[in-house]
């Protein structure tokens, strides 16, 4: 009897245990834990790219078009668009029913605010979208832009970088740079915004009515805030986070992550970025271009490769990335030969003085970024060897900006750029005199060549392929000539995900895109 | 005791100017403009421009100085630059947990430190008190981050005991106890990493300390009227070692704090420390000087505390 007591209160206690465990995970929703490196201090794709705004506001909104992982372009808020045969008028005709987050309809109202009033005005890619000369909405399914001139790569840039849509009649009459859905955005994706918790994490909750029917598979997608990149990789390895995308999962983590079993390593098949350094042409001795070349010829870039990118890294010839459809591959490499570099530094008159050093190089980087102090040792070595004395300067972010950007006290600034998915999206704003501002990320050597600015605006409204990769042919045989700025290697960093918590497409850019979110899905799906 | 507080508090106003004018134009010195910062890659001119204006980034600094005070004198911090958001309402959802953290810490120091410091005391020169103070000294000298991270990779990564950063689980929502025992289980590490540094302080203030009572005469005079060894220690030597502890750990109230700068960083915990860190990256300027003025307060208000503490146990430093 006493036996039996027990026994059914052992039986009692454990079935309520199970109860209790199953009915925890029965009630919970399902969620995809990612991680971003910091607060993002907008959501607000049309006017901030910072990488931590781009990726809190990917889940939040779409655009007309969008570009899948194989980096095609599919249809988006638009089901289809007709283009006229003088490439000069693109008719976009869009979705039935798609509702805002906050329940308003959308339609083409929207799409002709967000593209002509904020994207053309203040996005940081606005430069790519300059064709366009007015943006129509004769009915509210039809949105139709009419450009000065045919543009290649508009369809790239409406469905990456400058193309995100946003309600007007949440942001029309509005400071843009005040309103407050910058921290609330609301917007038509496959996630709603629901909040932010500084330092700590944002939630998002699956949009029931987004337009893709069973999509996302998600309940909940949740951005853990860490800045610590060993704090982050940890928890990824504890499996407190699903997936990290490429920025945030550093270079050095990625032989261990590759290890890791029930990870998964994934490349973008459309993005290429590259660790590259802008030369500051406007001091001597580097306005000389025969100093320029002399560090071509005397940094051993294969070495940098293989020691700092194992096995991740291409080389880079030129200033448009091998993957590119417009790559030439008629460029030669300037070879690794440091008496030529030795020659050169004479010729133009810089001759070794005291303990055989010619000059020195103000070389800056951020004092976070692991890869570019690796590449400044591999080049310190290499570079003393031609009597140049690299001054490796790390600096914090606002400094780094301040000095490099603004006040141009350096020789050499590096940093990751992308460089995809169209040159004249990724490669054209380093190159282009017009594009000449005290910010990062544009022309900043600054080099200025009118011949250069003349064929980019003659690609630009080519509307045949071929005429536009000779002429892009061109402008790189004409930079690789002058090399304001000096390409280290080529590279895809993967993004990584955790496949036994789920599977889908991920970093099919360089940070997660709506694409990544509107199709991930638990594993067993 | 009530003048001893307003002496303290008329005190502390001076002070609190300094902090405000040192700490205005200190952070204002570093190189670096807030709006580049935040206006991410490649932004427009007129958007820089507006951002500029936005927060009076444009004026002269003396002007920037005399429109922050005129604005502090009423309670408004200002807004920062990054987040856009008021100073203080940043500062105040984020500082709960540094308290949550820090009071965790400081607990976990007190106790642990005496217990050790006294019974370093009780044998002194013996190889436990070798042991003891060997292993402050180490403790002491030891970078936090460093101790962090092999705790975080030890207890965290190998051994899957503990999470590895953040607050709370992100997989799961939690509520009530069990809500409290999340924060709990994620607590552990930071706070005796946070810990570490100040217990071997206290533990070797409080030897010394102890070690000078047991040899006062009135140990001697206690002795030889046949008190117990348990109720000289704790009874009557402690009692006048304590003053020592109380001080040592008001002192440190401000090292324990800045110490969570490091360790908010390591173990992903959303507070005050982390707020520090990101400000002075972004050139926050508003943000860093609402955040240094918000914890000179809270250090001087410790401060205050911890002497009417020792006013309390020790009526010598009433008069």
């Amino acid at each position: 009897m006493v036996a039996n007591t027990v026994s059914r209160r052992g039986a009692f206690g454990l079935g309520a245990g199970l109860a209790a465990a199953s009915g925890a995970r029965a009630a919970d929703p399902k969620r995809i834990i990612g991680v971003i490196e910091e607060d993002p201090p907008f959501m607000n794709l049309a006017i901030s790219s910072g990488i931590s705004s781009s990726v809190a506001s990917a889940p939040v909104y779409s655009a007309l078009t969008r570009m899948d992982a194989k980096g095609d372009i599919t249809g988006d808020l638009a089901e289809r668009w007709d283009i006229s045969p003088d490439g000069k008028t693109y008719t976009f005709h869009l979705r039935e029913g798609v509702t805002w987050h906050d329940g308003r309809p959308f339609t083409s109202a929207d799409a002709q605010f967000s593209l002509g009033e904020l994207n053309s005005k203040l996005n940081p890619y606005r430069g790519a979208l300059k064709s366009i000369d007015s943006i129509d909405a004769p009915d509210p399914r039809t949105v139709v832009l009419k450009l000065k001139n045919p543009q290649a790569s508009l369809m790239v840039s409406l469905g990456n970088f400058c193309g995100a849509i946003l309600p007007k009649h949440l942001w029309e009459g509005t400071d843009p740079a005040r309103n407050p859905h910058n921290k609330n955005p609301i917007g038509t994706g496959p996630f709603k915004f629901v909040s932010f918790s500084p330092g700590d994490r944002i939630t998002y909750a699956k949009n029931e009515n987004y337009f893709i029917p069973g999509k996302p598979a998600f309940d909940e997608l949740i951005f853990r805030i860490i800045p610590d990149p060993a704090a982050r990789m940890a928890a990824f390895t504890r499996g407190e986070i699903d997936m990290v995308y490429s920025s945030a999962l550093p270079a050095t983590e990625i032989p261990r992550v590759r290890r890791m079993r029930g990870v998964d390593l994934r490349f973008s098949a459309v993005q290429a970025s590259s660790y590259q350094a802008y030369i500051n042409i406007r001091n001597a001795p580097f306005d000389d271009v025969r100093v320029r070349r002399a560090l071509f010829h005397a940094i051993d870039r294969k070495f940098v490769r293989d020691s700092v990118f194992p096995g991740l890294a291409q080389e880079m010839v030129g200033p448009v990335p091998p993957n590119s459809p417009l790559y030439n591959r008629a460029l030669t490499d300037y070879a690794l030969d440091p008496a030529r570099a030795n020659a050169l530094l004479d010729e133009a008159g810089k001759p070794r003085g005291a303990g055989g050093v010619r000059f020195d190089l103000r070389y800056l980087f951020g004092a976070a970024d692991l890869s570019a102090r690796k590449i400044g040792e591999v080049m310190a070595q290499n570079l003393a060897a031609v009597g140049i004395r690299v001054v490796l300067t790390p600096l914090d972010r606002g400094t780094l900006i301040q000095r490099a950007y603004v006040a141009r006290e350096f020789d050499m600034v590096i940093t990751s750029f992308a460089l995809g998915p169209d040159p004249d999206v990724g490669v054209e704003r380093f190159y282009n005199s017009n594009n000449i501002f005290p910010v990062q990320a544009v022309n900043c050597s600054p080099y200025v060549n009118p011949e250069v600015d003349r064929l980019f605006d003659e690609q630009r409204v080519q509307t045949d392929p071929a005429r536009r990769k000779a002429i892009y042919d061109r402008i790189q045989e004409i930079v690789w000539r002058d090399v304001p700025t000096f390409p280290f290697c080529c590279y895809s960093l993967p993004g990584a995900v955790r496949t036994s918590f789920a599977t889908g497409v991920f970093d099919t850019v360089d940070a997660p895109s709506r694409e990544d979110f509107a199709f991930a899905a638990p594993a067993g799906r | 005791m009530l003048k001893l507080l307003l002496r303290r508090l008329a005190m502390s106003l001076p002070l609190v100017f300094a902090v405000v004018t040192l700490t205005f134009f200190l952070v204002r010195l570093a190189p670096g403009d807030p709006a580049a910062i935040l206006a991410g890659e490649a932004p427009s001119p007129e958007f820089l421009a507006e951002i500029r204006a936005e927060y009076g980034l444009d004026q002269p600094q003396w002007r920037q100085f005399l429109a922050y005070l005129t604005k502090a004198a009423t309670g408004d911090f200002g807004t920062s630059i990054y987040l856009g958001r008021p100073v203080f309402s940043v500062i105040w959802e984020r500082f709960p947990a540094t308290v949550v953290l820090t009071i965790a810490s400081m607990v976990l120091a007190s106790i642990l430190g005496t217990a050790l410091g006294v019974l370093a005391a009780r044998h002194a020169g013996n190889r436990l008190d070798t042991v003891i103070s060997a292993g402050s000294l180490l403790g002491y000298s030891i970078p936090g981050f460093w101790i962090g991270q092999l705790l975080v990779i030890l207890f965290a990564v190998e051994l899957d005991w503990l999470p590895a950063s953040g607050m709370t689980t992100a997989r799961v929502t939690y509520t009530g106890f069990a809500h409290v025992l999340d924060v709990g289980r994620h607590l552990i590490l930071p706070a005796v990493t946070l810990a570490i540094f100040l217990l071997t302080m206290i533990a070797r203030f409080t030897r010394t300390a102890m070690i000078e009572a047991l040899n006062q005469d009135f140990i001697l005079v206690a002795t030889a009227k046949g008190v117990s060894p348990r109720r000289l220690l704790w009874h009557h030597a402690f009692r006048n070692a304590v003053v020592t502890t109380v001080t040592v750990i008001g002192l440190e109230f401000g090292a324990v704090l800045s110490g969570t700068v490091v360790v908010e960083i390591v173990f992903g915990w959303p507070g005050l420390g982390r707020v520090f860190y990101d400000a002075i990256n972004r050139r926050d300027f508003p943000l860093l000087t609402g955040a240094f003025i918000f914890s000179s307060v809270v250090v001087i208000a410790a401060n205050t505390v911890s002497d009417l503490v020792c006013a309390a146990l020790d009526p010598r430093i009433r008069r």
